[in-house]
This record gives structure tokens, C-alpha cells and sequence, in this order.
């Protein structure tokens, strides 16, 4: 009985990071500009997710290391310095945008500005962090999270056209503003194949102390939790595409992506997603610190753990304190959070192929998953992911530049 | 250690190494060999820090890294080593009896903790 | 590794310099206003409704200025262009009302919001 719970309980709160600004924003714009047309890459991008979360689990399970430990051990500093630096980078970036969605969520409540929020929400993230540990992030905020069902609620309700919603399930061709699509695209399935969600999640099993008897439990984690925050996500887009695209709006504006809930659903509709929005968004920005806080510790060999005080982990805590302080300062400075966040998904998907390379040569390495080696199925995805990674990575910053609004 | 063949790039190089108190004490950034004319080829030392892993991306980047850890370091860019005799084991980790709070691996830990955490609100 | 450095460089200003064209300018302007009129109206409508709270309205118009303003500095740069003085006629058209009623909103009652959606300019007002 304990272990169904336990299984239920990691299904439900592993959706936490999933649904994060920069999936609600890029969700948004595409059910809005393109209607139903793009619910194929975040299809894509959760099952890519969804395999990578079980190797990464898996991995973790069986030689007690994380991804970016092992990383560091098989591939050397050489190889490694190019992912922390880009890392680091990224991680910079998704956090400053999701403590602006945090801001954003706490405007749409108070009426008061993000700017004014920035700090108090950076400072709300290190608290957290410093005073508690890996269990409140993994269950408490993310249970919190499940606010974000509201998006499924609101879908649900607009009674969208559920013939188009499993057409745009298979890739088509945009009918316009075609390099628009393909930057949405791209920004959906960086937005869902998100590094730091596979490098936290395989530092947290370690945290969790799982072993060969988890396995279970990381394969149905792994599976339903992803899921969920998958159908989270197109949820937003399908509620974007019943509300806001036939009458043609575009989505330029966070704010705008509440009108999407409290159409259907009214004043209580607008009050839980302002909640949600603030609570997944700081859900996200735990995950981040943290994720930069493991890719440097481990990288270096730093003691490390959320559950250890920061007395016991003097650079662990320093690194994530560090992000934390500076994630404001892009809000201050007046950056717009929508443009902030657009820009860092598709960058996100520039550093990919670096870390899902190495990650297809771990996982066949019995010195990392003893007699626990991907499969004929696990390599191929593996492999297609890279290649799709790779081209990607390619056309992300061209996107990016002419078809980012 | 046991009479074994050790593969020293895949199974020491990059490894976490682990001192006599099961902490970590950072990795294993380089390794010294000597190689004496007329003698086997043989292991010296582990290295770790800084300054080790600038020297590995190059001599340009290795000299800069150096001169800053040497301004601004608090070891002055001293590295960290283990003599291959302390070398207990190698797995997955290599466990060296050292004790980590009497090398340089383990100064910017401490320094935090008294200069910077201790001055912080008391945390979990 | 130089070369290298040269060819990024190049690129770079390349895609710098790939202004918009003028008539893109305009399409984006457009779609712009139409879109935010559109939003407005939505919001308005279940301001009217009592379905969003009044802070939310608030928030939108000033969303609504900020990248309207953006639009009309965009479209300003094209000069005497036609098409773009009709766009910038409606942006602003739209901008005037959210000023004219952006201070009203905290004391409206139900008359008075319904009186401010309906005051939102459609397309057939004005050259």
C-alpha cells in the first residue's frame, strides 16, 4: 500500500517543473496564433521526456551517481566544460523567467506590478531552499502545482473541437506566418525537453536514496508523472486555441493567458490560475537553483545535497544562492518577461545534443547501469532524439532571430 | 589495493575521490606519471583544483587560471595531492587516505562556512 | 580559429541589419491593434460580466499601451508610408480611449462599465 502511495504521490508532484512559464507562454502562442496545429511537439517533446526521466532515474538507481556526475566521469573536463557553461547560461536565463512568471502571478492576484515582485519572489525561492528540504520542494510545492489543472478545467469547458485537437496531434505544415510556427515549435519542444528537468530529476533520486528496487516506481514516475504535465501542456494550448485564436489574438503578453481560464470559467477561474501561475512558476525556480547548484557540485566534486544544511554543503548552497541573487536583475532592468522567457526556451534546445550525447553512451556502460542497458527501443529513441537535438540546435538562433515576435 | 589492472583514464581520471572520513574531496582533475629511463612508467600522484583543470583546456587558458587562483585563490593556486601510495581503492570513486580538511581541496568549503553561511540565518 | 570568428561576426550583422520591410511593418502593426482591440473587448466584456476583477482590467490596459506604444515608434519610422498613418490612426484611436478611461475603472459600477466597453473604437470610426 505504501509503495502505490508512493507511486501516486511521485506521479502527481513530478509534474512539478514540467508546466513552468516558459511551456504556459510558448502554449499560449501557439494555441492562439496556430490553433490546435501545434499540440504535435509538445506530443513529441513528453515522450522524448518521458524516456529520458526513466534513463535518467534509472541511471541514478543503479550507480547512486547523477546525470552530470557521470557525465563528468566518462567524458572528462574537456567535454564537460561545454554543457556547464552553456548550463550555466540557460540556467541563468529559465530562472530570471520563472521568477518573472512567479512576479507575473503575483500582479495578476495584487493588481501590484512584477517588477515590485521580483526580489521578494527571488527571495521567496531561497528561502525555501535554505530552510527546507528536498521533500517540501518534491511534494509540497508540487502538490501546490496541481492548481495548474484549472488549464484542464478550462479546456475541458470551451468544449474545444476534439476532431482538429487529434489532427494537430500528427506534424502538419503551417498554412501562414510559417517561420512564426517553426520558431513555436522549436521553443514548445525546448520548453518540454528541458535539461535541468532530467539532471534534477536523477540528482533528486540519488538525494532519495532510490536503488534497484525503485525501478518500478521510476518507470511509472516517469511515465504518468511526464504525462500529466504533458496533458497540462496541451491543455493550455487547447484552451489558447478554443478562446483566443477565433477571434484571431495573438498572445503577446503573459497577462493576456489568464483571459484563457476565466473565459470559461469566470472569477474563481481567474483567481486559481493567478495562484497556479505563481506556484508552478515557483516550483520551477526550485528546481532551477537547484539544478545549477548539482551541474556545478558535481561537476567539481563539492559535497552536495538539499537535505544536507548548508553548513554541510558550503559551495552547494553558495552556487544556488549566487543564481538566485542575480535572477532578478534582468526584471529589474526592465526586461520583458514574455521576450525573456521565448528567448531562453530556444536556447534551451542549442545545448541539448550536449547533454543527451552522453547520455545514450551511460546507459549502454555497465559500469554505470551494471546489467541494466537501454534496449533496442531505449537506443533508438535515444538516438533519434539526439538527431532531432542536433538539428534543433541548429535552427533554434536563425528562429529565433527572424521568427520570434 | 588489489593486483588488478586499472584503466587510469576510464576509471581514475574524473572520478570523485573520497578521503578517510568518506567525504568528498573533489575529483581526480590530473595525474602526475613518472617515467625514469630503463623503468617502468608509473603513477606519482593525484591532482585536483583550479588550476589542474585550466592547465587541461590549454596553455593560454591553464596560464590565466593560474595567475588568477595565485591573486585571487585562498590557497594561492596550490593543488591538491594525493601520493598514489594513498590510493585505498578505485570504483566507481577513489578512495584515498587523506584526511580532505588537511589538503587544499576542502579551503573554499570551510572559508564559506565561516565567513559567509555562519553570517547567514541558520539554515535546515 | 580566427576565420572562425569572422564568418560568426558577419553573420551576426547580417541578420542584425535584416530590417523588416515596410509592408511587414504594417502587417505586424495591424494584426497588432486588431488583436488588442479584440483582447480589450474580451476583458472588458467580462469586466462587465463581473467575471475578472477590476485589477485585471487595469493591468491589461496597461499592457495594451506598452505594446501599442512599441507598434506606433515601429510604424512612425516609416514616414509618410499610407498604410502606415492608417494603422497608427488606429492605434491611436485605441490608446486614447484606454487614457480616457483608464482612471474610471476603480469606481464603475455595472452602467458605467458597460458604458466603457461600448466606447471602445470600432473599425468603421474615422478616416
Amino acid at each position: 500500500m505504501k509503495k502505490y502511495f508512493e507511486v501516486a504521490l511521485g506521479i502527481v508532484t513530478s509534474r512539478g517543473g514540467f508546466l513552468e512559464v516558459g511551456s504556459m507562454a510558448t502554449a499560449a502562442q501557439a494555441g492562439a496564433g496556430f490553433g490546435y496545429q501545434l499540440l504535435w511537439p509538445i506530443l513529441l517533446g513528453t515522450i522524448c521526456l518521458i524516456f529520458l526521466m526513466e534513463m535518467a532515474g534509472r541511471m541514478a538507481a543503479i550507480c547512486h551517481h547523477p546525470l552530470p556526475s557521470a557525465v563528468r566521469e566518462r567524458f572528462g573536463f574537456n567535454y564537460f566544460v561545454i554543457p556547464l557553461v552553456a548550463q550555466s547560461a540557460v540556467d541563468f536565463l529559465v530562472l530570471s523567467s520563472e521568477v518573472g512568471g512567479m512576479s507575473l502571478g503575483l500582479q495578476l492576484l495584487s493588481g501590484i506590478g512584477f517588477q515590485w515582485w521580483a526580489v521578494p519572489s527571488a527571495i521567496l525561492v531561497w528561502l525555501l531552499l535554505w530552510k527546507g528540504n528536498f521533500s517540501w520542494i518534491e511534494y509540497g510545492v508540487s502538490f501546490l502545482g496541481l492548481l495548474t489543472v484549472v488549464f484542464v478545467v478550462a479546456a475541458v469547458k470551451m468544449k474545444p473541437e476534439w476532431v482538429a485537437g487529434a489532427r494537430g496531434l500528427v506534424p502538419s505544415l503551417p498554412r501562414h506566418d510559417k517561420i512564426h510556427y517553426w520558431f513555436l515549435a522549436v521553443s514548445i519542444l525546448g520548453a518540454t525537453i528541458s535539461p535541468f528537468l532530467f539532471n534534477f530529476y536523477s540528482s533528486g533520486a540519488v538525494e532519495d536514496e532510490w536503488d534497484e528496487k525503485d525501478l518500478g516506481v521510476n518507470r511509472a514516475t516517469a511515465g504518468f508523472g511526464m504525462g500529466f504535465g504533458g496533458l497540462i501542456s496541451m491543455a493550455v494550448l487547447v484552451a489558447a486555441a478554443a478562446v483566443l485564436h477565433p477571434k484571431g489574438m495573438e498572445v503577446e503578453k503573459f497577462e493576456q493567458i489568464a483571459l484563457v481560464v476565466s473565459t470559461p470559467l469566470g472569477r474563481w477561474g481567474y483567481w486559481i490560475v493567478a495562484a497556479g501561475i505563481f506556484i508552478a512558476c515557483l516550483g520551477a525556480a526550485l528546481e532551477l537553483s537547484l539544478d545549477a547548484a548539482y551541474v556545478y557540485s558535481q561537476c567539481f566534486g563539492w559535497a552536495w545535497g538539499e537535505n544536507k544544511s548548508a553548513r554541510d554543503a558550503t559551495r552547494f548552497s553558495s552556487i544556488y544562492s549566487l543564481f538566485i541573487l542575480v535572477s532578478p536583475i534582468l526584471l529589474l532592468i526592465g526586461v520583458d518577461p514574455m521576450k525573456l522567457t521565448m528567448f531562453s526556451m530556444a536556447l534551451t534546445v542549442v545545448i541539448l545534443p550536449f547533454v543527451v550525447l552522453p547520455f545514450l553512451v551511460l546507459m549502454n556502460d555497465p559500469q554505470h547501469v551494471k546489467e541494466h542497458r537501454n534496449g533496442r527501443i531505449g537506443n533508438t529513441v535515444m538516438f533519434l532524439v539526439i538527431v532531432m537535438a542536433a538539428v534543433l540546435a541548429v535552427v533554434a538562433i536563425p528562429l529565433e532571430i527572424f521568427g520570434g515576435k | 589495493m588489489k593486483n588488478e589492472q586499472i584503466h587510469l583514464v576510464r576509471d581514475v581520471l574524473d572520478h570523485l575521490m573520497i578521503d578517510k572520513k568518506d567525504d568528498s574531496m573533489g575529483r581526480v582533475d590530473g595525474m602526475v606519471i613518472v617515467d625514469e629511463e630503463g623503468k617502468q612508467p608509473k603513477v606519482l600522484e593525484l591532482q585536483g583544483g583550479i588550476v589542474v583543470l585550466g592547465e587541461r583546456l590549454g596553455k593560454r587558458i591553464g596560464r590565466w587560471v593560474r595567475l588568477a587562483a595565485m591573486k585571487w585563490g585562498l590557497v594561492r593556486g596550490k593543488r591538491t595531492r594525493v601520493a598514489w601510495k594513498d590510493v585505498r581503492w578505485i570504483e566507481i570513486e577513489v578512495k584515498v587516505d587523506v584526511d580532505g580538511d588537511q589538503t587544499p581541496a576542502l579551503e573554499w568549503e570551510h572559508w564559506l562556512g565561516e565567513n559567509v553561511i555562519s553570517k547567514l540565518p541558520r539554515s535546515k | 580559429m580566427r576565420r572562425w570568428i569572422l564568418i560568426i561576426l558577419a553573420l551576426a550583422l547580417a541578420a542584425a541589419g535584416c530590417g523588416q520591410k515596410p509592408d511587414e511593418v504594417v502587417e505586424e502593426g495591424s494584426k497588432t491593434v486588431d488583436s488588442w482591440k479584440k483582447t480589450l473587448e474580451m476583458v472588458c466584456g467580462q469586466w462587465v460580466e463581473y467575471r475578472v476583477p477590476t485589477l485585471y482590467v487595469k493591468q491589461m490596459l496597461k499592457a495594451a499601451e506598452e505594446v501599442l506604444g512599441k507598434k506606433l515608434r515601429d510604424l512612425e519610422k516609416l514616414g509618410r508610408n499610407e498604410e502606415a498613418q492608417r494603422v497608427m490612426r488606429k492605434i491611436h484611436r485605441l490608446r486614447y480611449w484606454i487614457e480616457s478611461h483608464q482612471k474610471e475603472l476603480g469606481e464603475a459600477d455595472a452602467a458605467k462599465r458597460r458604458e466603457i466597453l461600448n466606447a471602445i473604437p470600432s473599425d468603421a470610426e474615422g478616416p
